[in-house]
């Protein structure tokens, strides 16, 4: 069958090179379509839904809003589980659905529930779903800061509110519209408000309350329709404006009547220009700025929507007030294209590297050539298939594409054209005729397709067990795996049709039928070395025993990681400050902070995000700081050559001499993915479920100490949910009843008077600003005299009024108030700072890691201790969780599927040749074109790691490869009837040419992998480094051990019959 | 075969494991001191029965505890041999512990029950170096440690350029106060009502409402409808005609004709609630403060002796001396009680105090390290809060940016612990 395609396509020879002009355009119009990437996504299936309160604690959060949402998503299709956290003014909960959901149908059927919800919320409050984006979204972000000295244009500097307003009215507006932008966040600078403070003494002397202020403006700042008349056959609307026009027009509202002279507002408050209380605040080296996020749309191409929202900025800047600018601070395409650059540029200068060996070994330009045309056309088609297949391309799935492994296929079967062409040219005497060569091609193809088929069977189901990995494991891996299985199976078919049909079309000129010089000259080497290996075949193979159990023990010295982190250039630093730090001292702790770092001349820029933004997408407490950290191009470094490791440390060093703050290093969109999976990152995570905050912490503590005193246990912590100062007013029913006072009215007292209320909007055009009443800042910030706030007494009647003037002498003038601490107790004390949930229970957090012990064994341990020592009240009880069920999983699995694909290896080999045998042989060499690879990565001192596992498995492929090919020509020789010693000797001799060129193509092809050291090339250096070193074993290993090893299990006295099926 | 087996199954659990770890945090690990300022390592040591630190040479072994429940910190220790419980009169101990800036404090031991009771309450904040001695069958031990809470080393450059300020701990006048709301009222002793002695006919009227008046100035003449003589209605005091009831024509019966007072010194009457009323005494000092800045003082003249049914307030009153005509009866104002006034030997400010763990602290400050202090705290005005124990005075505190300090020192997630 195989030889009916490969002849099929020589016939059809146009038709293939038709086919593959066809198949660039469309790889390269896919090229325009594939979503690209730094980094593969990992984020789960999710759907946030945010619900603000203003006001409320994390307890009525988590009572009024959190449960009722909860309850409500209970039993959605696909769901996998929910989680919630409830913090000051605002609650969300965090659906996850079954991988593979779509996202639309996961908001749709959320977006229904919630409907059915709403009756439960308190009158007022919206839940809203959170933006339609995963862990990539935040692809851009911006900061809106006024220059040094800037004015406005009535002479006073521009404030954090002005900067804040053109933000919200000016700049995100634009941006919002832009395709593939799904949301823009702000985050800094302080909404503005129109602020009317009431003086309470003056409330007091006019007997009018907080709530009389609050309906005087509402009443007072409405446009009403009157429906039209018809006037001599026209029509005319009627309507009768209201609305406040400017701030200064509330001065002038009035608030009641006394003794027929109007109270206005004026008389008894301030009208300012206010601010919000903010949950965030925003800054830019050490100032207080506007921060934007641009979030991109789930499955966009994030460089294309960073790129129009980077143009649309220009744009936005044009319109901006004289010295206020917008200025990108984080742009992915950056990242994204120094990653792709790298791709590039390794690509094309290894493309380049095996042209040249190609030529340089086959001495044939034009079959060199085709060789080379199989990688861009490989890759082409692979494009075209992670397009079809939503496989978005990055560092994990492009960078681990290895040439080497996709020409192997082509330069087999073009070798052994090259070979049979000057063979024949050489009987012949002549050049060949048309269908000669193409016969010639056909049979030289057919020769060799069938190992070379099987190499590359061989190494997709290398990459099986990958297939295997599930989670966040499988997201990383599947892409990668995904893609070189693409790869492998377009050089397939470019080896069965494109590359014959290419070969007899071009190979036309004269074939040198003798080696050129670099084959003779190594051909003198190998002779004597193949002599001497054959006859000593005993040793050698015991050295290639000792090499591997060698390199097996140098293995388990290695270090090892997950892959070498992805550089994402950008430092992302979370400063961590204690629960109950207020926004502004984290302000200025932050700005200390920035201060230090923007020292370091390496640094451009730092920007920090504090606090939650308007979208709470990442809702974060005031203590905690995102801190962005871009750094200059290497060029611009006092030493460019610096490595960014020592960079970090020197930082580290630096930040810790700041008091105050805790930290993590992190890079920018991993730093996202950790927030969006915020599943339990420890190896271990005891999960106690209950009601009850302070027993959970009580159980909680038991834990952790239990937890604690199990051998192998190591950073045990318990998750901090207390420690944020809570001033709680409780109203005392009594004195309440004593002076008619109901709980509403000392409430609402309380509630307008310090966190402000909404009494209406000022229209400006299309902005709109809320009219918020509340107590002047020094008297609601005061807590001592917090119980001085007077709460009005409901009017009685015939209660004296300021009118009445005639003094009392006996002192029955009651004070038409009372001061809130005679009606409420006072009281601070730490509250939780923040509530979490897991479907639908509270719950608190014990987590371990888990050093020098078995994962599973400690976690039996562990059970085993709690469930005897930690006794628990009903209605309380214990999950346990972390990655370890992942771990135990993966390896269950991976322990299956490992050797299945071994044995699956095995068996493929087993069918190419019909014996076990030379199966065992050909598979024998594995272990030994690792150890080269192995010896690498330990003289390079790189760890082991993912990267250079898929190393190894580009080396099983070519140490495999190149067996199938020898063995299967050393038996070709003897079924011709050749004696043993010499099949093997001519077999290897003749083979010396393909495996010495395609273990230069791999390993030369991957010199500017291994060296390189743009961006993402972390990621790609082990693995060349692997193929390297490996290749060199491997070659070695062909070339010597496997003509040893096959005399050793070899007799000459085997018939063919026992040749075929020994 | 099985190498590569094994080899490849290594590999891919590793990679596995790997990859969870590796979504953790990448980040290197927060890097040990290099900067004499790094996170503080979690002091590990070795805990014995009691949950108290063993100290063990040669088979003998000392448990140090701190007990504090139910009575004031006081060391415990239990001694072994062997980790044999040894009877405690079998062993004489003594600790000695040292604390920041250069106090000592010495306790020696007394057996009780099953361990050695020290002879002092150790104070807090428990954070010292110790050195504890101890003496069993002949032979003699000592160890020292350091067991540190609530304190942490900031280099002055840092601190001031955080904006630490210091004060110390020293004498303060506190100022006990009230703040009252109240209205300017009339003065009752300086207000009349007139009226017509014999009814009759009002002929004229003299005066009009906001006219000042004499004593004795007539303010109106009315016909005395017996005897048809027309009188003057005269001003009992000088004053302000608040009110006229009366025009020409009218006939004056019992009721007012005019209300005059003497607007000069108004009373100022302030309402009192609860047990703020039960504080105030007569000629206790009242100052008002101007929205000028400045701020008038006045005494406490009465408590009037009825409370309002409906708010349950007590008025005091007060006079308000008025030769600038700024106070107008029915004018609502806030005026502060100054109920004592008080020179304390220690006070600190209020703006140093933090909270911490249970008790409210200010942080001293030894050179560049700054420890907790304990407070125990008596009264408090504005500015200042007494304080009865828990810091010696002239020890430098800070005030500006304590919260900073306790940052510091609460990020390493230090523990009372012992």
């Amino acid at each position: 069958m195989l030889e009916s395609i490969i002849r099929a396509a020589i016939r059809h020879r146009w038709l293939m090179l038709v086919l593959a002009g066809a198949l660039v355009a469309l790889g390269m119009h896919n090229y325009t379509r594939l979503p690209i990437d730094a980094v593969p996504d990992i984020t789960n299936v999710q759907v946030q839904i945010n619900t603000e309160a203003s006001g409320y604690s994390p307890l009525e959060a988590e009572q009024r809003l959190t449960y009722p949402i909860e309850t409500a998503l209970a039993g959605l299709a696909k769901l996998d589980y929910t989680r919630s956290i409830s913090r000051y003014g605002l609650s969300q909960v965090t659906a996850v659905f079954d991988d593979g959901t779509d996202v639309y149908f996961a908001r749709q059927q959320v977006a229904e529930r919630l409907q059915q919800a709403k009756s439960q919320l308190p009158p007022g409050v919206e839940p809203t779903l959170g933006p339609i984006a995963t862990g990539l979204g935040e692809i851009f972000m911006y900061t809106v800061d006024s220059a040094e000295g800037a004015l406005k244009s009535d002479g006073t500097p521009w404030t954090p509110t002005d900067l804040r307003t053109l933000q919200d009215w000016v700049i995100r507006p634009q941006l919002r519209h832009l395709e593939g932008v799904t949301e823009v966040n702000t985050i800094g600078g302080y909404v503005r408000q129109i602020h009317v403070t009431p003086d309470p003494a003056r409330l007091v002397a006019y007997d009018l309350g907080l709530r009389d202020v609050m309906d005087a403006i509402a009443k007072s700042n409405a446009n009403a329709g009157a429906g039209y008349i018809e006037r001599s056959g026209e029509q005319y609307l009627i309507r009768v404006p209201g609305q406040l026009a400017e701030a200064d027009e509330l001065r002038d509202i009035i608030v009641a009547q006394r003794e027929g002279v109007p109270v206005r507002l004026r008389e008894v408050a301030q009208i300012s220009e206010g601010s919000e209380l903010r949950t965030g605040a925003a800054t830019e080296n050490g100032r207080e700025v506007v921060l934007g996020t641009v979030f991109m749309l789930v499955g966009e191409n994030s460089r294309a929507v960073a790129q129009r929202a980077a143009e649309r900025l220009e744009v936005v800047n044009k319109g901006l007030p004289e010295g206020v600018s917008a200025n990108a601070v984080y742009d992915r395409t950056e990242l994204v294209d120094r990653t792709i650059a790298t791709v590039q540029k390794n690509l094309l200068e290894g493309a380049l590297l095996v042209i040249a060996i190609l030529f340089l070994l086959l001495g044939n330009l034009r079959a060199a050539l085709i060789t080379a045309a199989v990688i861009p056309l490989t890759m082409l088609m692979t494009i075209t298939g992670m397009v079809e297949n939503r496989v978005s391309g990055n560092l994990m799935s492009l960078g681990a594409l290895d040439f080497g492994l996709i020409v192997d296929g082509a330069v087999i079967i073009v070798e052994n054209c090259l070979r049979r062409f000057g063979e024949a040219q050489h009987q012949k005497g002549r050049l060949l005729t048309r269908d000669e060569r193409f016969e010639l091609a056909a049979q030289a193809t057919t020769e060799v397709i069938k190992p070379s088929l099987f190499g590359i069977f061989i190494i997709t189901a290398v990459y099986l067990p990958i297939f295997a990995l599930t989670g966040v494991e499988g997201k990383m891996f599947h892409p990668m795996a995904f893609t070189v299985v693409i790869a492998l199976t377009a050089a397939m078919l470019l080896s069965l049709t494109f590359v014959p049909a290419a070969v007899a079309l071009f190979v036309t000129g004269k074939v040198a039928e003798h080696d050129n010089r670099v084959i003779r000259t190594a051909k003198q080497w190998y002779r004597p070395l193949l002599e001497r290996a054959m006859a000593w075949r005993m040793s050698v193979v015991a050295i290639a025993v000792l090499l591997v159990a060698g390199s097996a023990w140098l293995a388990t010295r290695l270090g090892s990681e997950f892959i070498p982190s992805l550089d994402e250039g950008d430092i992302a630093l979370h400063a961590l400050r204690i629960p109950g730090t207020g926004l502004d001292q984290a302000i200025g702790m932050q700005s200390a902070l920035e201060a230090r770092i923007k020292q370091f001349p390496e640094v451009d820029k730092i920007v920090g995000k504090i606090g939650t933004a308007e979208v709470a997408t990442d809702p974060m407490p005031p203590s905690v700081a995102d801190t962005f950290i871009m750094l200059k191009d290497r060029e611009d470094w006092p030493d460019p050559r610096k490595p960014k490791a020592q960079f970090i440390s020197e930082l580290e060093a630096a930040v810790w001499e700041i008091p105050g703050n805790n930290y993590e290093f992190t890079q920018p969109v991993q730093m996202r993915m950790n927030e969006l999976i915020a599943g339990v990152r420890a190896d271990v995570a005891i999960k106690v479920y209950g009601d009850d905050l302070d027993q959970l912490m009580e159980i909680g503590k038991v834990v952790e100490r239990i937890a604690g005193q199990v051998p192998g246990a190591a950073d045990v912590k318990l998750e901090q949910i207390t420690g944020l100062p809570v001033l709680t007013i409780t109203p005392d029913r009594a004195a309440m009843a004593r002076f008619g006072l109901t709980m509403s009215d000392v409430q609402d007292t309380v509630s307008i008077a310090l966190g402000g209320a909404p009494a209406g909007q000022l229209f400006e055009g299309d902005r709109r600003f809320d009219i918020v009443v509340r107590l002047p800042e020094t008297i609601r910030t005061d807590i001592d005299r917090m119980d001085e706030l007077p709460i009005p007494l409901p009017r009685l009647d015939g209660r004296t009024t300021t009118s009445e003037l005639r003094p009392s002498n006996a002192g029955d003038v009651p004070a038409g108030y009372v001061p809130l601490g005679e009606v409420a107790h006072l009281e601070i004390a730490p509250g939780p700072n923040q509530i979490s949930r897991e479907n639908g229970k509270r719950r608190v957090v014990i987590t371990a890691n888990v050093r020098g012990r078995d994962l599973g064994g400690f976690v039996e341990a562990l059970r085993g201790q709690i469930g005897e020592s930690a006794e628990l009240p009903e209605g309380y009880w214990i999950e346990y969780g972390g990655t370890f069920e992942q771990l135990i999983s993966a390896s269950n699995r991976l322990q299956i599927v490992v050797p299945v694909a071994l044995i699956l290896i095995f068996g493929l080999l087993f069918m190419a040749f019909g014996s076990v045998r030379d199966a065992v042989t050909i598979f024998s060499g594995v272990p030994l074109a690792l150890t080269g690879g192995v010896l690498a990565l330990w003289l390079r001192d790189i760890p082991f790691s993912i990267s250079a596992g898929v190393g190894f498995i580009a080396l099983s492929g070519v140490a495999v490869l190149n067996g199938v090919v020898m063995i299967s020509f050393i038996r070709k020789l003897r079924e011709d009837g050749e004696w043993l010693d010499d099949a093997i000797r001519d077999g290897a001799l003749a083979r010396l040419r393909p495996v010495l060129m395609t273990a230069l193509v791999a390993s030369l092809g991957f010199v500017p992998m291994a060296f390189n050291v743009g961006a993402g090339a972390e990621v790609q250096r082990p693995l060349a480094t692997v193929v390297i070193g490996g290749i060199v074993s491997s070659t070695l290993l062909t070339l010597l051990v496997l003509p040893a090893l096959y005399r050793l299990l070899h007799r000459d006295s085997e018939t063919l019959q026992e040749i075929q099926h020994s | 075969m099985k190498t590569v087996t094994n080899r490849l199954i290594w590999c891919l659990v590793t990679c596995a494991a790997l990859v969870l770890t590796a979504c953790g945090s990448d980040a290197p690990a927060p890097a040990a001191q290099e900067a004499g300022h790094g996170p503080a390592a979690a002091s590990e040591f070795e805990r014995g029965p009691h949950r108290g630190r063993m100290l063990r040479k040669e088979g003998f072994a000392l448990e140090v505890t701190i007990f504090e429940t139910g009575v004031p910190p006081q060391f415990r220790l239990y001694a072994y041999a062997d980790d044999k419980p040894l009877p405690p009169a079998e062993v004489e101990a003594t600790i000695v512990l040292h604390r920041l800036g250069d106090i000592t404090d010495n306790f020696t031991f007394a057996p009780e029950g099953d361990h050695l009771v020290g002879s002092g309450t150790v104070v807090e904040p428990h954070s010292f170096d110790v050195a504890v001695t101890a003496k069993h069958a002949g032979r003699n031990y000592r160890w020292t440690y350091e067991s540190y809470e609530g304190r942490t080393t900031i280099p002055a450059a840092i601190a001031e350029a955080a904006g630490v300020t210091m004060a110390q701990a020293g004498p303060a006048v506190i100022l006990d106060e009230l703040s009252l709301m109240g209205q300017v009222a009339l003065n009752g002793d300086r207000y009349a009502e007139v009226r017509a002695r014999f009814p009759g006919p009002v002929q004229s009227v003299r005066v009009n409402i906001g006219d000042n008046v004499r004593a004795g100035q007539t303010l109106a003449t009315v016909e005395n409808s017996d005897s048809l003589v027309s009188y003057a209605v005269t001003a009992p005091i000088a004053g302000v005609v608040l009110a006229r009831h009366t025009n020409a024509g009218d006939v004056a019966g019992t009721e007012p004709l005019f209300e005059i007072a003497d607007l000069s010194e108004p009373w100022l009457e302030l309402h009192a609630f609860g047990d703020d009323a039960g504080r105030l005494r007569a000629g206790m000092p009242i100052r008002i403060d101007l929205p000028q800045g400045d701020a008038v003082m006045t005494t406490i003249q009465r408590l009037l002796p009825l409370v309002s049914s409906a708010s349950q307030t007590v008025i005091a009153r007060a006079l308000l001396a008025n030769p600038e005509g700024r106070w107008r009866p029915g004018m609502a104002l806030r005026a502060s009680v100054i109920v004592s006034e008080r020179e304390v030997p220690l006070a600190v400010k209020i703006a140093g105090l933090q909270r911490f763990r249970d008790f409210t602290v200010v942080f001293a400050r030894v050179e560049d390290t700054y420890e907790v202090r304990m407070l125990e705290l008596g009264e408090r005005d504005g500015e200042h809060v007494e304080v009865l124990g828990g810091i010696a005075p002239g020890t430098a505190y800070v005030v500006e940016q304590s919260f900073l300090i306790k940052a510091d020192i609460e990020k390493s997630g230090a523990s009372h612990d012992h």
